[in-house]
């Protein structure tokens, strides 16, 4: 006879049962720490992630860039075991030994193929070994022209298969000007300061020279006259009102002056294209905008690099590098990989993600024309000296040239002091390197 | 003898009140061991190493070069320069203008109320956001205070946050303070007993004498209060001259000019641009130290200025 104890009993057993099931199965079931922000990597891509890796359960440790978590678990020695970090970051990390090499796991891999990387994956390639990936990049070099503000000085708008040289650009820029008494109502050229260093590197690589000493244990300023040349240059243009500076600085940063019609040319990478696409019609770059060469210094061969990407690597201590590495898979060319690169917001890392950008639009499909022209020059990743922070130098040349535009310092001076502040910044790189 | 040895009687009245004591006050007294005590030790520590913000587990103990280094670095000193001067003429003007404008709030005008709120209302608004509209305001080619001036002079663009950023950082400062400072002061105005001041004017004294020798010896301890607080807060400034810098956009630090470099704001270019946390933490420990030892000395000063209406000079005396 059923009697409602042996009922109950039975249902007490069969929840027992369950739960100790699922259980077992949440058990089984891997955590990857991941730190991305949610811009890049939604509750919804986590979600789709999940369904697809039943086994992987993802946190994400931050909802917005914040370098203080990052920074607390690598003191703790939590080290998380996805990482999002910039190419100036990386030989900090990889000296440290934070970051996993990933050269057995990509010889192996099915997804990702070395001979389907683009060049700028190199930046994340240190002696021979993988530390990561760039999950997109551009060619930062380019430049964007407002066609209407050259219209308005009966200016006809430069070839987009020919390169200006720097002579050129600063030529057209002066003449695109427009000041009225103190005020400057519009800037020739815009480009950001932080990333000077950048921008001198590839104007000496492409005169076969160099910014720093071999093993990066100095910066050459003071004795080398292309690098003089080309830092002379941008402090002209800043002295003579065409491009901002610490004493005539500018409402905002390039992009939005650009799209304000602040200025006429600005210096930014393939990204910036989808920025203006999504301008409204009446804006002063609506349909008004087109996207050109790189400039060239002149010599031996003309560079349109990336200043240094974004990317994602894995933690060297991370517990599960082979469910880590999956999701760095997808991430990079799974559905999230293909997605970012359908979006336009950047260059995809793989060669065979390339067709995915968007090209819907007459000016879609020009810049898709030109990422294609500028990819076609030599590969060339810019030099990262592992001893400092590129945005130092951006940051000291920024104080210096205050100095020198108010009159306190001489340009020789200003050159003297950043040579020295930098090597002061890579001394104290070299003495806490291992 | 043996009673003296024996263990107190946990019975009592007084070790029962005790043991609530140290039952109420533990969960502040944990968090204050290990959110404050123990992470100003560890800064303390790394101030002595040369730590870059990622080398935790190689960390070299660099004694008390840190320290030295600051001596010796123009960059710290010329910020020490630039933080006096910020400081001397910011703490002043602010409670200067603060207790002029409560002084005005106490006595019957129309629409008192209103203009208290008015005169807050800046003091409540976040940071940031008033910033922004600073710069707006103040922004050397497309703002609106050059856009007046530009009606009445055309062509005229002044460059208030790059030619006079600390002129224009400590207009900012004082439109942001002085909605607390005034509060402050009007309680402090409130308190002084209306019958000294009543009695003074029967005396036949005119209204200076009646502020310089009953109210302002009266206010003296706000005034400490307001004194202390204000050299504090000016000699730790930061977040307000990072903000107010031109197209400090995601890049805070970089483009603050020269004259708003403050002492802070070098301590944070070293920690955060150039990667010298040791090097930032030992300044900041450095400015620790001065604050308390400028707050001592306003303290110890205060037995010769400050006036506690029950005729004691010093309120432990």
């Amino acid at each position: 006879m059923v009697t409602r104890q042996r009922v109950v009993s039975v249902f007490a057993i069969l929840v027992l049962a369950l739960l100790t099931v699922l259980s077992l199965q949440a058990q089984e079931k891997v955590q990857l720490d991941i730190y991305i922000p949610a811009n890049e990597l939604s509750d919804a891509d986590i979600a789709l992630f999940e369904e697809q890796n039943p086994d992987i359960d993802v946190v994400r440790l931050i909802e917005t860039l914040d370098p203080t978590v990052l920074n607390s678990r690598l003191a703790a020695g939590d080290t998380p075991d996805i990482i999002r970090l910039s190419a100036f970051q990386l030989p900090l990390f990889v000296e440290q030994g934070i970051l996993l090499d990933l050269t057995p796991l990509l010889t192996t891999s099915e997804v990702l193929k070395t001979d389907d990387f683009t060049a700028a994956v190199d930046y994340f390639l240190v002696d021979g070994v993988y530390y990561g990936l760039p999950k997109d990049w551009s060619p930062d070099f380019s430049l964007f022209v407002n066609t209407a503000i050259l219209e308005e000085a009966n200016l006809t708008a430069p070839s987009a298969e020919e390169p200006l040289s720097y002579a050129e650009l600063a030529e057209l820029a002066t003449q695109l000007t427009v000041v009225e008494g103190d005020r400057t109502v519009r800037f020739g050229l815009m480009y950001d300061h932080l990333f000077i260093e950048r921008f001198i590197q590839v104007i000496l690589a492409e005169q076969g020279a160099t910014l720093y000493n071999e093993d990066f244990s100095a910066i050459n300023l003071v004795n080398n006259e292309p690098a003089r040349a080309a830092l002379r240059y941008f402090y002209d243009l800043a002295a003579a009102g065409v491009t901002p500076s610490p004493i005539n600085p500018p409402a905002s940063w390039p992009g939005e002056v650009f799209m304000g019609g602040g200025t006429g040319i600005v210096v930014y990478g393939y990204w910036f294209g989808n920025m203006i696409s999504g301008a409204e019609e009446g804006s002063a770059v609506y349909e008004s905008v087109a996207m050109l060469p790189s400039a060239t210094w002149g010599g031996e061969a003309r560079f349109n690099p990336t200043w240094g990407p974004t990317g994602i690597a894995i933690g060297a201590t991370s517990a599960h590098p082979e469910e880590a590495f999956r999701f760095f898979e997808w991430f990079i060319a799974g559905d999230l990989g293909q997605a970012r690169a359908a979006s336009g917001w950047g260059v995809p890392p793989l060669k065979s993600l390339l067709p995915l950008l968007p090209r819907e639009t007459d000016f879609q499909q020009a810049n898709f024309t030109q990422v294609e022209q500028e990819m076609a020059l030599p590969g060339f990743v810019i030099p990262v000296n592992p001893y400092y922070n590129a945005e130092v130098f951006g940051e000291l040349w920024w104080s210096y040239l205050e100095q020198a535009l108010r009159g306190t310092i001489t340009f020789d001076e200003l050159v003297e002091s950043l040579e020295a502040d930098v090597n002061a910044t890579i001394q104290d790189g070299l003495l806490n390197a291992s | 003898m043996l009673r003296i040895i024996a263990f107190p009687n946990w019975q009592s009245r007084s070790a029962r009140e005790a043991r609530w004591f140290y039952v109420f006050v533990a969960p502040w007294l944990v968090g204050f061991i290990f959110l404050t005590v123990i992470p100003l030790a560890f800064g303390l520590y790394l101030s002595l190493t040369n730590y870059n913000g990622v080398n935790i587990n190689d960390l070299k103990f660099v004694g008390m070069a840190n320290y030295e280094r600051a001596f010796s670095d123009s960059n710290v000193l010329n910020s020490i320069q630039r933080t006096l001067y910020y400081t001397l003429i910011s703490v002043p003007t602010g409670i200067a203008v603060s207790l002029l404008i409560a002084f005005w709030m106490t006595l019957d005008i129309p629409f008192k109320g209103l203009f208290r709120v008015i005169f807050y209302i800046p003091y409540i608004i976040p940071l940031v956001a008033t910033t922004w509209i600073w710069k707006l305001l103040f922004e050397k080619n497309f703002g609106l205070v050059n856009g007046v001036v530009s009606a009445f002079s055309p062509g005229t663009a002044l460059g208030w946050l790059i030619d006079y950023p600390t002129e224009t950082l400590t207009l900012l400062v004082l439109w942001l303070g002085t909605g607390g400072g005034m509060i402050i002061f009007i309680a402090g105005l409130q308190g002084i007993p209306k019958d000294l001041l009543e009695a003074a004017r029967v005396d036949g004294t005119n209204p200076w004498q009646q502020f310089s020798k009953i109210t302002l010896p009266l206010l003296t301890p706000v005034l400490l209060f307001q004194l202390l607080l204000g050299f504090i807060r000016a000699l730790q400034i930061m977040i307000e001259p990072m903000l107010l810098s031109p197209s400090a956009n995601g890049t805070l630090g970089v483009a603050v000019p020269a004259a708003n470099r403050f002492f802070m704001v070098t301590a944070y270019r070293e920690m955060f641009s150039f990667n010298r946390f040791g090097y930032g933490s030992a300044l900041i420990w450095l400015m620790f130290g001065t604050s308390v030892l400028l707050a001592l000395g306003i303290l110890w000063s205060s037995r010769w200025w400050v006036f506690y209406d029950d005729n004691r000079i010093f309120p432990t005396d």
